[in-house]
């Protein structure tokens, strides 16, 4: 097709809201009066959307192989090749010294309980991680919504990742984290001067000089609460920046407004919407249909020792919400089904106020409080959740009850055996509050 | 509908179970549990049929949504919105229709309920261009990519990684953080040109590729 040449581009910024009236209309006269030139839209947009969902899920590129580029022919003299050797031997010292800077290690394991995958070493993969191990360059993922995981930099800077969350790191003279998704917090010591720490997520650039704060990342928007100091938010989109102080957050994203506001109070009382999708939630989401409400179904995870847990979580404290806090008197209500009697566990990840992690508490409940196929409906005190047993080793660090803490997550699995548990509904009150708990 | 033998064929399949289905509902008969375990079978069995073709037409859906809104994330949660009433209402879908089309007026639904959310004071060119789209998709956009979905990712995939670092940069910049030309060049350092020209080129040589490979694949 025979198409004028700025035909491609009025597509591609039709498709990102760039056009401007006159041009709409241009578009549309040509909808309307040439078939091809609609034949031609259309598998222009159905291109051009596969081209962005496979960027989008490719995240970065590795460099493997690339198109040749066309250059003159040449013909080598002695003293060409002599030079291309003498830059060869250089860039591949510069390689070797990169490799070399990449490989040391720039922090240590200090914490971690859960289920972890480390990626690094050039290109290892590790899981059987261990309290005091060292790390050089590499990509740590969370693969259980409990999980926590905690590392301190050479210079004392830690850095915690909670849940199902993808964390990138590096240090050559500047500190260097690229969140893909979840949330971590981190308590920064002050940085040399012009090598702030920099975070990166797909929508944002956080530059933190030294400081304590929490990130959360979502597809398309990143969640910064600051707790002490300033961090400096450039938002990809439009390249807008603002500084957060302390005691402030601020949710970068192209479709509202930067602005840093306030932390707000926390609440007490949190209750699961899984009418509302998917979010924020691990396990099989199921949908409401007409006899049945929305469910989240357990997924099985196999932890490195053998274990296999089948699980539900969901995210508590994050986004533009208040953070959910526990009171000695909390109640948590937990309705689903199993359709099979099995125990069931329940628990709750917490964090202090300063954001670090603060331990997991649970509850069990056994298989004969269970009827196959029936739904159940279990009302459980905070006053009977006790420290998971796999966190005895750092026992002494953690505080010893969950009360005044801030809910991370709630969780429920059960262990070695599919169950066929779902959840319908969690909701967490304080124990006045009997007007919900019914 | 039902032989001797109690057995049914598929094409009697519907018409038996609407009868289960309506005697139930106004007492007329009882049916037996065998019947009534079979209807629920074939309704289980057409909710994921249809949800299995639905979900595999997401990508299609998602680029008539962005033609239409013009925006990447508002076009994902319009097919979001519209996947949840496909999951309410599979049983409104009528056997040997086209499935892309009745999940594309379904998301029309949620795109034009956005468009008042979200473009209050819409033009008489809004409107002109949101016809044409429509008249252009219902033209053109006729069956879901399905099967060859797989191996076209990944050559895409494969190709990708072939664009050189800065290209790698610039798409990047275009297709996942969504910036204007003169954002782009801010961030890769190159004039506004210079970041058309680019995409253009990568776009052409990226898209070579697949059909190269596809072609070669087959």
């Amino acid at each position: 097709m025979n198409e004028p040449p700025n035909w491609d581009e009025l597509i591609d910024r039709h498709l990102r809201g760039e056009l401007s009236e006159s041009e709409k209309e241009q578009l549309a006269e040509r909808l309307d009066s040439d078939a091809s030139a609609r034949e031609d839209f259309v598998e222009h947009v159905s291109w051009d959307t596969h081209f962005a969902e496979a960027l989008r899920e490719e995240g970065e590129v590795p460099a493997e192989t690339r198109f040749p580029r066309k250059r003159p022919a040449m013909a080598f003299s002695r003293t060409l090749l002599a030079a291309a050797a003498t830059i060869i031997i250089a860039l591949a010292a510069g390689l070797y010294l990169q490799w070399r800077s990449a490989e040391r290690p720039i922090a240590r394991i200090t914490g971690l309980s859960g289920s972890f995958q480390w990626t690094g070493d050039g290109g290892h993969v590790y899981h059987d991680l261990n309290v005091g191990a060292e790390l050089s360059a590499g990509t740590i993922e969370g693969m259980l919504p409990g999980s926590w995981f905690e590392l301190a930099f050479n210079d004392g800077s830690t850095v915690t990742i909670f849940g199902n969350s993808t964390l990138t790191l590096s240090d050559h003279g500047q500190k260097e984290l690229h969140l893909k998704e979840g949330s971590i917090s981190s308590n920064v010591r002050s940085q040399p001067a012009g090598k702030p720490m920099l975070v990166r997520t797909r929508s944002a650039l956080l530059q933190v000089l030294g400081t304590q704060f929490e990130v959360e990342v979502r597809r398309s928007s990143t969640m910064l609460n600051v707790n002490k100091g300033l961090v400096r938010v450039t938002r990809f989109s439009d390249g807008r920046t603002v500084d957060v102080p302390a005691r402030h957050r601020v949710i970068a994203a192209a479709d509202r407004e930067m602005r840093p506001l306030p932390v707000p109070d926390s609440v007490n009382s949190w209750r699961s919407q899984l009418h509302l999708g998917p979010r924020r939630l691990q396990g099989r989401w199921l949908p409401a249909t007409d006899t049945r409400d929305a469910t989240l179904a357990a997924i099985p995870y196999t932890t490195p020792q053998g274990w296999t847990l089948y699980t539900v979580g969901f995210a508590v404290s994050v986004g533009d919400k208040p953070p959910v806090m526990l009171q000695p008197d909390s109640r948590l209500r937990v309705r689903g089904r199993v359709r099979s009697p099995h125990k069931v566990y329940v628990g709750v990840t917490v964090r202090d106020a300063g954001g670090d992690f603060a331990g997991r508490f649970e509850v069990t409940r056994p298989a004969e409080a269970f009827s196959p196929g029936q739904d159940f409906d279990l009302m459980l005190s905070l006053r009977d959740f006790q420290l998971d047993p796999t966190l005895s080793g750092v026992k002494h660090k953690l505080p010893r009850t969950p009360y005044n803490l801030v809910v991370e997550t709630f969780w429920c699995h059960t262990l070695d055996k599919q169950a066929g548990l779902e959840i319908l509904d969690i909701e967490l009150t304080p124990f006045a509050d009997r007007k919900v708990v019914q | 509908m039902a032989d001797g033998t109690g057995a049914r064929n598929s094409e009697d399949w519907h018409t038996w179970c609407d009868l289960i289905q309506y005697r139930t509902e106004n007492h007329v008969h009882d049916p037996d549990d065998s019947d009534v375990t079979y209807c629920m079978d074939d309704s289980q069995a057409k909710r994921d049929r249809v949800l299995r073709e639905a979900f595999a037409c997401r990508a299609e859906l998602v680029a008539y949504a962005r033609a239409v809104l013009g925006n990447y994330a508002l076009a994902e949660d319009a097919v979001q919105e519209a996947m949840l009433v496909v999951v309410r209402k599979y049983d409104q879908f009528q056997e040997g229709t086209s499935m892309l089309a009745w999940c594309r007026a379904i998301v029309r639904l949620e795109v034009l309920r956005m468009k008042q959310q979200w473009q209050k004071d819409r033009t008489l060119a809004d409107r002109l261009l949101d016809d044409a789209i429509d008249a252009a998709f219902d033209e053109f956009q006729v069956a879901c990519r399905r099967e060859d979905v797989d191996s076209w990712r990944k050559a895409l995939g494969h190709c990708l990684k072939r664009v050189p670092e800065r290209g790698r940069r610039v798409l990047k910049a275009r297709f996942v953080d969504e910036l204007s030309y003169e954002q782009i060049g801010e961030r890769v350092g190159m004039t506004l040109e210079a970041v058309r020209k680019a995409l253009f080129r990568l776009k052409k040589q990226v898209r070579s590729c697949v059909e190269t490979s596809l072609a070669g694949a087959s």
